[in-house]
């Protein structure tokens, strides 16, 4: 047993030691200060020394005037969107401690490059699925397996990537409130068919009610998603419509394939855009969309046609649910399917004005084999 | 003495009764918290503490007002919800059954043990008495294994929430007792104030309830609850009299579901009623009640008892008033008191149901005043009888006026009369508040340009409102501008569709360049030249388009959009400020270059047209005769169809109310070319017919682009909801649509339409986006959903964002955070050298502290517990003095009377409780001023408040977790508990976004 001047002393030795450690530091390893970023960026900070960081309650990282991730645990990271183009932004990072030392906080800027009007011509992508007269998905094909065809004529195809190949995939949930019954078990079926898609694969997933959010954004810790996903709660009204448009803003950034699944059980209530809105955005985007559609939604007739077309211009399709296992068996389907696709690009031969709608088809030399892909898209760019 | 009424416009010749009038005012001043000139006396004796059987947060949870309430504040709710609520029979029953099963509860214990100790080794011996109390515990009990576990039905589990918040160890309850633990089943109960003591309120009841079963008692008594809830208001020598006057507290009990509305006007001290107004006013109360003022119980018998409680609502209102004076004429305050309760026929004071809002007391309350005591604006009677005749636009307004004589005063009751002529009428008030604002002290001759001015806010009012903010100090903008928009009311569509988009359009950018400093003078020449313009049957004919060009004037190498978003954004005006650190980087303050890149990043959202189309084609037009001339049309003819090849096709737009295509413009180069390529300058008709076409294409590209400017101006966020339509400008509906309440015309302040199974719009005007529709310029710090529903209602909610609508960033004065800031420090240590019940009054006296919280602070202060925290930062701001009239800083006005922050004159409690969520909310001052002082301590510059007031607003809308859905002390607690480290952030988002830009090369190494 210590005696008392022992335990003083070795009390005032602490305190002074306490007193002389200098506080620690805060390093933000990424992004750094003057760098320039775009696409699907991981924030990362650390303190030195590592040992302060016992003492963490929260960082937070803030993205010019959002925080877009509070973490409570190591690792100090956070996934963020920054978008195809290379814009300036300023990222904060702040660090709150449970011990009652102040905050540190440290502040990095990014630059951004003016890229003026493009004068390229951008390449065109259809995203394909291949199936057998029996139904089953065709693997193995090559390119010369294809042929594209714009407006009738053929095209060249200069990209292909088969069925492995990584596919940035949005998952959109709808949590309006007459989703109180079903969330549960969609939450379930949401994170299964994440988990079985592979780790490397960009996932962002949103969740609408009267507003859409990003509630995990492509490149989070899957540990984190399947947190994230357990907190939503079933309430207000539905913004589909908005909610495929922010998708398909989520996956812009990625490369090669990408896909939006969306799920919903009502028609859209609440969306700031229409119809022709997102039938616009969707065709302006190498997305394919699926809807998986339940309860009011599948029985409402004006609103199964409006997303069968949306599928159908994306190369998607719609999944009618009834039942938490008619909601499982329409996850999977789909899992399997973006896994199966395959992606061709080609360059135009003939250059269209901007905002022509081109017809689009694809044609696979595959024996009582069924190709899907999109019917047209919509040259981008400005208009003259 | 007819015309001499409760207001004076002009001196009676006699000072000695100008004086008397004045001193008034005084008095009334001073008398404002109700606690008159000096604050009470305090008495001891008349509080004792009642029991609360489980605490406070049990109680919570049985209303189901499971948010995050203050103590005090727990108890009145439940009386607000049980008894003014909609559901209030159901809060009844459960506090009922509460109180039940809590009796049960502590009797089955008590059965079990003395000390109330339950282990399972009783069961053995009292095994009858263990099985009903564990079942009451919602426990199940396997006798054989001798284990209990949790039951599982509902009733079971709504109970364990209960009995946890109560105290008792339920999440391990049935783990503990298996284990063989001896587990103490006394619940932690809360003390609360007990005006008049115990045995008062014992005696209301027979049987008489025991100690601990007082407050249900009184809680399960409609009478008995509002009595408590009122007597918690009464100041100490009030109650001091209760309780030494039976007949008094007899006439209270007798009444006592009018009592909460006069509380706190009701002061009885040294045997003798102080009425509002002090010693002079006492003969007129005497008076109206009937009953001396030396006789409490009578005159307090008599005022709760006339006319159902209305009297005591007068009473009351006129206690509160922050500067009106009282005439000392009996008649007229009879003739007042008749025009109130006249206004309030609907309503059942004594059901205690909420008083009409708005009502006769807003009038009152809102009343502007003048230095003298004289009423502000226009004193004329026959002026406002005019006024309210019509809403038509006077074409000839001095000969409307002509009859007018001056000399006839407007008082008070009359007064009440023309604005709540069938209920009190928001239209009316407003326009009566706009020319109180905006003309004080008018001279008589000003009679027509005013008569122009209560028409435009009548008729148009949200041109009224924008003039009024423009501050240009020119009257006879009311009377060119409501010309303007009376010619265009006649128009056929869609001309007049697009002639209203652009005549809205082009003032809210004059609105907007003044707000950023353009001079007044050039304003006022800008709106006279907007005014002047004429409108044709086919609408401007380009002039709109003419006098854009003139407005932005562009050099070579620039765009008119250019010009008009530098300007808007400030750029000539709004220099940039010193350079301040913040986070280790360094940052300018500099509204203008953050303003106009954010102006460019809405702008561009939009699919809109460009101003500079509708500049170039009007100049096409204007110059065609001489193009025709100087055989130059060619050239001319290039440019339009260059200019027209490159217009975005204004082909889905909803101005006129239907979804229509306004311009292809496919047709007009042909058309125009076919018209004049070959004509020769005698070809008049022909030039003329050409111009006029590509005038109208002018006028639908002009009116295409300014809408979308004036949303890009309004919204904040490129993030927002909104901007993910290209199309949101064109959708707005500015055709009249909606019935009853809910109709808005073209001119009214716009409002957010949901339709069902249709796109949402915006309706109404394009002035006032941002008032209207607060939802636009809404900001978010989190980028995340909330995960629980926000509870707070629409009402509140579109209230608060309202005031963060309303603030911008050059418009908030360093000043004003200063003075809050400074007030908030002397009221606090005012409140840190509270300490006796004298001290007490004084500080509830200034801060305007009134209802059961003030009950709870003088019980609190006589137990020796400690106040500071049931102080709220109004409170400290309030009793620091804050002697301004005019804030660029606060709440959003009431009932948007104008387009303008304000602080409420009177605070939500002296207001009464409980108020209809909208007059609540723009009481809810607690996020203005922890802003104001959260900027000035930091030594930030003010123009970082507005951003922050939004990002602010909705987190309060969000995440405070309320336990009614407009319950303002929760708001102002939740405000109040925001870590200082939540201000960091959201400077710094403020900071990312604008008003500071980084200087990038002198950024220092991190904090």
């Amino acid at each position: 047993m210590m005696t008392w001047p022992v335990a003083a002393g070795v009390v005032l030795t602490g305190l002074a030691l306490v007193a002389q450690t200098p506080p620690p530091k805060l390093e933000v390893t990424s992004p750094l200060d003057g760098e320039y970023v775009s696409g699907i960026l991981k924030m990362e900070a650390r303190l030195v020394p590592l040992a302060a960081e016992r003492d963490i309650s929260s960082v937070t990282f803030q993205v010019e005037d959002k925080i877009v991730c509070t973490v409570v645990k190591r690792p100090w990271t956070c996934m963020w969107n920054a978008g195809p183009a290379i814009r300036k932004h300023q990222f904060r990072i702040a660090v709150d401690f449970t011990n009652g030392q102040p905050r540190l906080v440290k502040v990095v800027r990014t630059l951004g490059v003016d890229t003026g009007q493009s004068t390229g011509v951008s390449a065109v992508q259809v995203t394909a699925t291949v199936k057998d007269g029996g139904g089953r998905f065709v693997s193995g094909l090559r390119p010369a397996d294809f042929k594209v065809f714009e407006a009738e004529a053929p095209q060249i195809i200069t990209g292909f990537a088969a069925e492995k190949a990584e596919v940035t995939v949005a998952l959109a949930l709808d949590t309006s409130g007459s989703m109180s019954q079903a969330l549960p078990a969609v939450k379930v079926q949401a994170k299964e068919f994440l988990r079985l898609l592979p780790a490397t694969w960009p996932t962002p997933v949103l969740a609408f009610d009267n507003s859409v959010f990003v509630i995990s954004p492509a490149g989070a810790p899957s540990e984190e998603r399947a947190r994230t996903i357990d907190l939503l709660k079933a309430w207000g009204g539905t913004a589909l419509y908005n909610a495929v448009i922010r998708a398909l803003r989520e996956v812009e950034a990625g490369e090669g394939r990408k896909a939006i699944v969306v799920f919903t059980d009502g028609d859209d209530r609440n969306s700031t855009v229409d119809i022709n809105e997102v039938r616009s955005a969707v065709e302006a985007s190498d997305a394919v969309v699926y809807f998986v559609a339940s309860g009011e939604a599948a029985r409402n007739r004006p609103m199964m046609r409006a997303v069968e077309e949306l599928a159908e211009i994306s190369g998607g399709r719609v999944l009618r649910v009834q039942s938490d296992e008619d909601t499982q068996k329409a996850f999977t389907e789909i899992r399997e399917e973006i896994r199966n696709q395959y992606l061709l690009t080609y360059v135009p031969v003939r250059l269209a004005a901007p905002g022509t709608r081109r017809p689009l088809s694809v044609k696979v030399s595959c024996d009582g084999c069924r190709v899907r892909a999109r019917k047209w898209y919509v040259v981008s760019g400005p208009r003259e | 003495m007819g015309d001499v009424g409760l207001f004076r416009a002009e001196p009676t010749g006699n000072m000695s009764r100008q004086l008397f009038h004045l001193a008034f005012t005084a008095v009334l001043v001073v008398g404002t918290a109700g606690a008159g000139a000096q604050s009470p006396t305090p008495v001891s004796g008349v509080w004792e503490s009642v029991a609360v059987p489980g605490g406070f947060a049990a109680l919570q949870q049985t209303t189901h007002t499971a948010g995050t309430a203050d103590d005090w504040r727990v108890v009145p709710l439940a009386i607000e919800l049980s008894y003014t609520g909609l559901d209030g029979l159901r809060t009844v029953r459960n506090i009922a059954a509460y109180a039940a099963v809590l009796r049960r509860l502590h009797q089955q214990a008590g059965a079990v043990s003395a000390d109330r100790v339950l282990s399972l080794s009783a069961a053995g011996q009292k095994r009858a008495a263990v099985d009903t109390l564990l079942e009451t515990l919602g426990l199940e009990f396997d006798r054989d294994r001798r284990t209990v576990k949790p039951r599982a039905d509902r009733e079971a589990v709504e109970r364990t929430r209960v009995f946890e918040r109560a105290g008792l160890p339920m999440s391990d309850l049935a783990d503990r007792l298996n284990a063989g633990a001896a587990v103490s089943l006394s619940t932690r109960d809360g003390m609360a104030p007990l005006p008049l003591g115990a045995a008062f309120w014992q005696e209301r009841f027979d049987p008489r309830p025991p100690p601990q079963d007082l407050l249900w008692a009184i809680l399960s008594s409609r009478e008995m609850a509002s009595l408590y809830y009122a007597l918690l208001g009464f100041d100490e020598a009030t109650l001091a009299a209760a309780a030494s006057n039976a007949d008094l507290s007899a006439a209270l009990v007798r009444h006592a579901l009018v009592v909460p509305i006069v509380v706190p006007a009701l002061r009885v001290e040294n045997g003798r009623v102080v009425a509002p107004g002090g010693a002079e006013a006492a003969a007129m109360w005497a008076d109206l009640v009937g009953k001396r003022l030396d006789r409490p119980a009578d005159f307090v018998n008599s005022l709760l008892a006339a006319d159902g409680g209305r009297l005591a609502y007068f009473y009351r209102t006129l206690s509160v008033l922050p500067h009106v004076p009282i005439t000392a004429d009996r008649e007229h305050l009879r003739r007042l008191y008749s025009a109130f309760a006249g206004a309030l026929r609907e309503w059942r004071p004594d059901a205690m149901s909420q008083p009409p809002y708005p009502g006769p007391a807003d009038v009152l309350i809102d009343l502007v005043v003048n230095a003298d005591g004289t009423l502000a604006g226009a004193p004329w009677r026959d002026f406002w009888r005019r006024v309210f005749e019509s809403d038509a636009w006077p074409s000839d307004p001095a000969r409307d006026v002509a009859q007018v004589d001056p000399r006839r005063l407007l008082d008070a009751a009359e007064l009440l009369t023309l604005l709540c002529p069938n209920g009190c009428d928001m239209r009316r008030m407003a326009t009566f508040a706009l020319i109180q604002r905006e003309f004080p002290q008018p001279a008589a001759d000003l009679a027509p340009t005013l008569l122009a001015a209560a028409r435009a806010r009548l008729r148009y009012p949200s041109l009224a409102l924008e003039i009024a903010r423009m501050k240009v100090g020119d009257p006879l903008l009311y009377t060119r501008l409501g010309a303007s928009a009376a010619r265009i009311d006649g128009l056929p569509q869609p001309q007049q569709a697009v002639s209203l988009v652009q005549l809205q359009s082009a003032i809210a950018l004059l609105a907007r360049l003044r707000s950023v400093g353009a001079p007044a003078e050039m304003i006022r020449d800008k709106v006279t030249e907007l005014a002047s313009l004429p409108v044709s049957p086919d609408g401007f004919e380009g002039g709109v388009a003419r006098w854009i060009g003139q407005l932005f004037q562009a050099a070579a190498d620039e765009s008119v959009d250019d010009v008009a978003i530098r300007s808007l954004a400030g750029a000539p005006w709004l220099p940039p400020g010193p350079a301040l650190e913040w986070e280790g980087i360094k940052y300018r303050v500099d509204i203008a270059t953050t303003e106009e890149s954010r102006i460019h990043a809405i702008r561009e959202k939009f699919s809109a047209n460009v101003l500079s189309a509708a500049t170039t084609l009007v100049r096409i037009a204007d110059t065609l005769p001489d193009a025709v001339a100087s055989g130059s049309v060619e050239a001319s003819l290039a440019v339009l169809t260059e200019t027209l090849n490159a217009a975005d096709p204004v082909d889905d737009v909803s101005w006129t109310g239907e979804s229509a295509t306004l311009e292809s413009f496919r047709g007009v180069p042909r058309e125009v070319t076919s018209t004049v390529g070959k004509a020769r300058p005698s070809d008049r008709g022909r030039i003329e017919r050409a111009m006029r076409t590509v005038r109208a294409a002018a006028d639908v590209i002009a009116a295409d682009a300014l809408a979308a400017l004036v949303y890009a101006l309004t919204i904040q966020d490129p993030d927002n909801p909104f901007t993910m339509t290209r199309e949101l400008p064109r959708r707005h509906h500015l055709q009249p649509e909606g019935v009853g309440g809910n109709r808005v015309s073209p001119w009214e302040l716009p409002v957010e339409r949901v339709p069902d199974r249709a796109r949402r719009y915006i309706s109404g005007s394009l002035l006032g986006l941002a008032a209207g529709v607060p939802q636009l310029p809404v900001r978010r710090l989190a980028a995340g959903r909330p995960n629980d529903e926000p509870n707070i209602s629409v009402l509140v909610a579109t209230e608060l964002q309202r005031s963060a609508a309303l603030a911008a960033p050059w418009t908030v004065a360093e000043e004003d955070l200063a003075a809050i800031h400074a007030a908030r420090m002397r009221g606090t240590a005012i409140l840190e050298a509270t300490h006796d019940g004298s001290s007490l009054e004084a500080f509830i006296s200034k801060a305007g502290i009134s209802g059961p919280r003030a009950g709870w602070l003088r019980w609190s202060m006589g137990r020796g517990q400690p106040v500071a925290d049931l102080m709220t930062l109004e409170d400290l701001v309030r009793a620091g003095g804050l002697d301004k009239r005019s804030w660029s800083w606060g709440v959003s006005a009431p009932r948007a009377t104008c387009l303008c922050l304000t602080l409420p004159a009177v605070t939500w409690e002296m207001q009464g409780m409980p108020r209809q969520p909208e007059a609540a909310a723009v009481t809810i001052v607690e996020p203005a001023f922890r802003i104001a002082i959260e900027i000035h301590e930091r030594r930030l510059p003010a123009a970082l408040a507005a951003g922050v007031l939004a990002l602010v607003m909705t987190d309060v809308i969000e995440r405070s977790t309320l336990p009614h859905h407009s319950d303002v002390p929760t708001i102002g607690r939740y405000v109040r508990g925001m870590p200082p480290s939540r201000f960091d952030d959201y400077i710094a988002a403020v900071a990312a976004r604008g008003p500071l830009v980084p200087v990038a090369d002198e950024a220092k190494a991190d904090r």
